[in-house]
């Protein structure tokens, strides 16, 4: 039963997730495709009883600034200079709207206006450094310095230079233990965080690494990464793990293999040393290739040759080895190497 | 991390809201990044660490490729070889652009091995554009991917391995200054699902064999050889014709004059269709001049390039006007025209030539105008046979005339909202 008004206009009744419900003119509900699929469909919506619940991310207020959007552009004689003046006016909100706009507009199907306020929000991304985009967003600086200097995981990796790297990654630690006994300050951010950047934009323009030393520095920052995360597992415990998980909530697969990634290794590094180091150690860039052993140098590198090899040769030959690699190694590699390689494998299942 | 920010990451950061998005959103809002700053992101902070390595698409194009200007070749290929590697799970838009940076053979390998990787990694719109001097022969890969809905590519050689199933799931096939080599007599492209096909300055395109039964959008312009049109004949759901050819053909025209008229035959749901003077020369050169052809009723939109000369050219185009009753939209190329052909301009002014008025007729363009007599007449025809008519637009190549302006404002117009636009020609049609 439409409530007559009388200027003879039909309405929508709407419910957001609070429960206020609100009444909005039927062209104007109607723009948006979820509503209009509801009315169609369920043929709810028609009275204060019947209001159509709106998806949870949509609140009163996001809700009146989506109708005013659908009020200026479902009148169809606008022109497209008209609606463009408009809609530059319309997404002038602060970051904190307009990422609820752009997900209230989603969950409504609302296209054009998710095409407007994300062409906004990576208007403010692009051409910032991170400092003023983690400003403007105001996100968490919680990445580890060597997280930022490796920018990302390489999922190719052979699961056995990983294995050698915490090999001498014990060694090295236990020689540091017995030589040193200072505590170490805590690195500056700032100083930190442009290196980081630079690095990770020289790696990916290609600047020309020494390609040991950049070996050597990844193997590097692998270790202090494990290292840090031992520490906060073992002091941290809850908020280390909810770091990881809270990774990546989408991807199921990369989230089983963040959380594998990071649980059985304190388990690994307890094994052998006994984890009594003090939170803080010293990392010197520059000692970490004059205490490695040469034979284990020389064995990695063939390692890395081998890999290089590898990615290029065929795929069959390269699945065998891979699986009869993550046969030898279960617990580990499996998770690390499966990203790549069990995400590969159930590509070839599905064509 | 201080006591206050690990509380926060705990509860869900009260003020970030832009990681809580959903992942397609947060995916959208990467599309309009340019690859640079969107790998940037991957430092923000934790959550962000892996937003830009599964985002699904890889968009290395012009934009891209002018970080690099004035660097070395092997920059361009360490940044793409450690973007890929970087990856993480299916790339399924993928758009490479290596216009001026390669150009010896050799180098051709590190093409063949990115394009490898992408098609292994289910890639499904690819787009390869390379420069125009580079003779660049497609990969086995691209034939073996059976994940690709649309495929660009310019400037390359498409040679199909012999035994050669086709695209099975193409959907879009864009080629453009590709050279078509066929393995045997024909280029066969088995393209089942296959809707839209562009082939613009290609080469060997009468090799070209496709067998898309489906196909809605047929574009084909500027090539240096004729478009063989037989394999198109079962396709009744053209949508879309557009036909240009600048080039000579041999003799055989009688075929292919006959090819193409069954194809506008066999295409009852053509909306839109493009015919420049080769074309409409070849129609009109029919051997019994007044059959009528056959009505197009969903045409709307009609471009023709017209020799304002040949009398056969005027009575086919008027003819075809005659038999799309929903047309809107005219657009006129004046291919040439001359002054004296006193039959042409008796036939115009006779007003048995055009007799039913054309309803629906919104929109008429004439560009290329050279203000003869023979285009006056047939403007002055249109002005008095279309009610409906919004828009008249001259274009001309000259300065504008004053004399013409004031004739062409004295026509009689059957519709009284018509407006008549005449000026000099700009780039951009004012349609």
């Amino acid at each position: 039963m439409a409530v007559v008004k009388p200027e003879m206009k039909s309405y929508i009744w709407l419910q957001t997730a609070d429960g206020s419900i609100q009444q909005v003119e039927e062209e104007v509900a109607m723009f948006c495709p979820m509503i209009c699929r509801e009315v169609l469909q369920t043929g709810m919506g028609s009275s204060k009883n019947y209001a159509i619940s709106l998806p949870q991310r949509v609140n009163p207020a996001i809700l009146g600034l989506i109708l005013e959007y659908c009020q200026f552009h479902q009148v169809p004689g606008r022109s497209n200079k008209e609606r463009k003046i408009f809609d530059e006016k319309f997404i002038r909100l602060d970051t904190k709207k307009l990422c609820e706009l752009t997900s209230a507009a989603d969950s409504l199907q609302l296209r054009p206006l998710v095409d407007l306020t994300s062409r906004a929000l990576a208007r403010m991304i692009e051409g910032k450094t991170p400092e003023e985009i983690r400003e403007t967003f105001h996100l968490p600086d919680d990445l580890t310095e060597e997280e930022k200097l490796e920018p990302l995981r390489n999922m190719t990796d052979d699961p056995r230079i990983r294995l050698l790297n915490r090999l001498y990654a014990r060694k090295r630690k236990e020689l540091k233990e017995r030589e040193k006994l200072k505590n170490v300050e805590v690195e500056e951010e700032q100083h930190v965080d442009e290196r980081s950047v630079d690095d990770l934009l020289s790696f990916i323009n290609g600047a020309n690494e020494d390609s040991k030393s950049a070996r050597a520095t990844k193997s590097k920052k692998k270790n202090r990464r494990r290292k840090e995360q031992a520490r906060n597992s073992s002091t941290n415990n809850e908020t280390g793990n909810h770091n990881q998980e809270s990774n990546c909530p989408t991807s199921s697969c990369l989230n089983g293999d963040t959380g594998d990634v990071f649980s059985p290794l304190p388990s690994d590094l307890q094994v052998s040393a006994s984890v009594k180091f003090s939170p803080k150690l010293d990392f010197d860039d520059g000692d970490i290739d004059d205490e490695l052993d040469p034979a284990m140098k020389e064995e990695i590198d063939r390692e890395v040759e081998d890999f290089a090899r590898r990615l290029n040769s065929d795929w069959p030959e390269r699945m065998q080895e891979i699986l009869s690699l993550g046969q030898e190694r279960r617990p580990v590699p499996l998770s690390v190497n499966g990203n790549g390689s069990l995400r590969r494998y159930t590509g070839l299942d599905r064509r | 991390m201080n006591q206050d920010e690990t509380r926060c990451v705990i509860e869900g950061d009260s003020e970030d809201r832009i990681s809580g998005l959903p992942k397609n959103v947060i995916d959208h809002i990467l599309e309009f990044i340019p690859v640079k700053d969107a790998a940037r992101t991957s430092i923000l902070s934790r959550k962000w660490r892996y937003i830009w390595a599964t985002f699904p698409e890889l968009v290395l194009d012009n934009g891209f490729r002018q970080n690099f200007i004035g660097k070395l070749k092997s920059d361009f290929t360490e940044a793409v070889n450690c973007i890929l590697l970087l990856h993480m799970g299916d790339i399924v838009k993928f758009v490479l652009d290596t216009k001026g940076v390669f150009t010896a053979k050799s180098s051709y390998a590190i093409i063949d091995r990115w394009i490898l990787y992408v098609t292994r990694n289910g890639v499904k719109m690819l787009t390869l554009r390379t420069s125009n001097d580079d003779t660049y022969t497609l990969p086995l890969s691209i034939f073996n991917c059976s994940t690709l809905t649309y495929l660009e590519l310019s400037n390359c050689v498409f040679k199909p391995p012999n035994p050669f199933i086709g695209f099975q799931n193409l959907i879009a096939l864009h080629l453009k200054g590709t050279t078509f080599v066929p393995a045997t007599s024909f280029c066969v492209i088995k393209a089942p699902l296959l809707a839209k096909l562009d082939l613009i300055l290609c080469r060997g395109t009468q090799y070209l064999n496709i067998v898309s039964p489906g196909l809605k959008f047929l574009v084909f312009r500027d090539s240096h050889s004729y478009l063989v049109l037989d394999c198109f004949m079962n396709c009744k759901n053209i949508t879309l014709l557009k036909l240009e050819f600048n080039g000579v053909v041999d003799d055989r025209t009688n075929d292919k004059r006959s090819t193409l008229e069954k194809l506008l035959v066999s295409s009852p749901a053509l909306e839109v269709l493009r015919l420049d003077s080769f074309f409409v020369e070849l129609l009109s050169a029919r051997i019994v001049p007044n059959l009528q052809p056959s009505t197009l009723s969903c045409l709307w939109h009609l471009h023709l390039g017209v020799d304002f000369s040949k009398m056969c050219h005027i009575s086919y185009v008027l003819q075809l006007i005659k038999s799309s009753p929903n047309l809107r939209k005219l657009h006129i190329s004046v291919h040439a025209t001359s002054d004296d052909a006193e039959a042409i301009l008796k036939y115009l002014d006779t007003p048995s030539c055009l007799e039913q008025p054309l309803d629906k007729l919104e929109h008429v363009a004439i560009n290329c105008f050279s203000s003869s007599k023979a285009e006056l007449l047939f403007v002055k025809l249109l002005l008095s046979r279309s009610p409906s008519l919004l828009k008249m637009c001259i274009d001309q190549l000259a300065d504008i005339d004053i004399d013409i302006a004031l004739e062409l404002m004295r026509f009689p117009r059957a519709s009284p909202r018509a407006e008549l636009f005449y000026s000099r020609y700009k780039d951009n049609s004012v349609i």
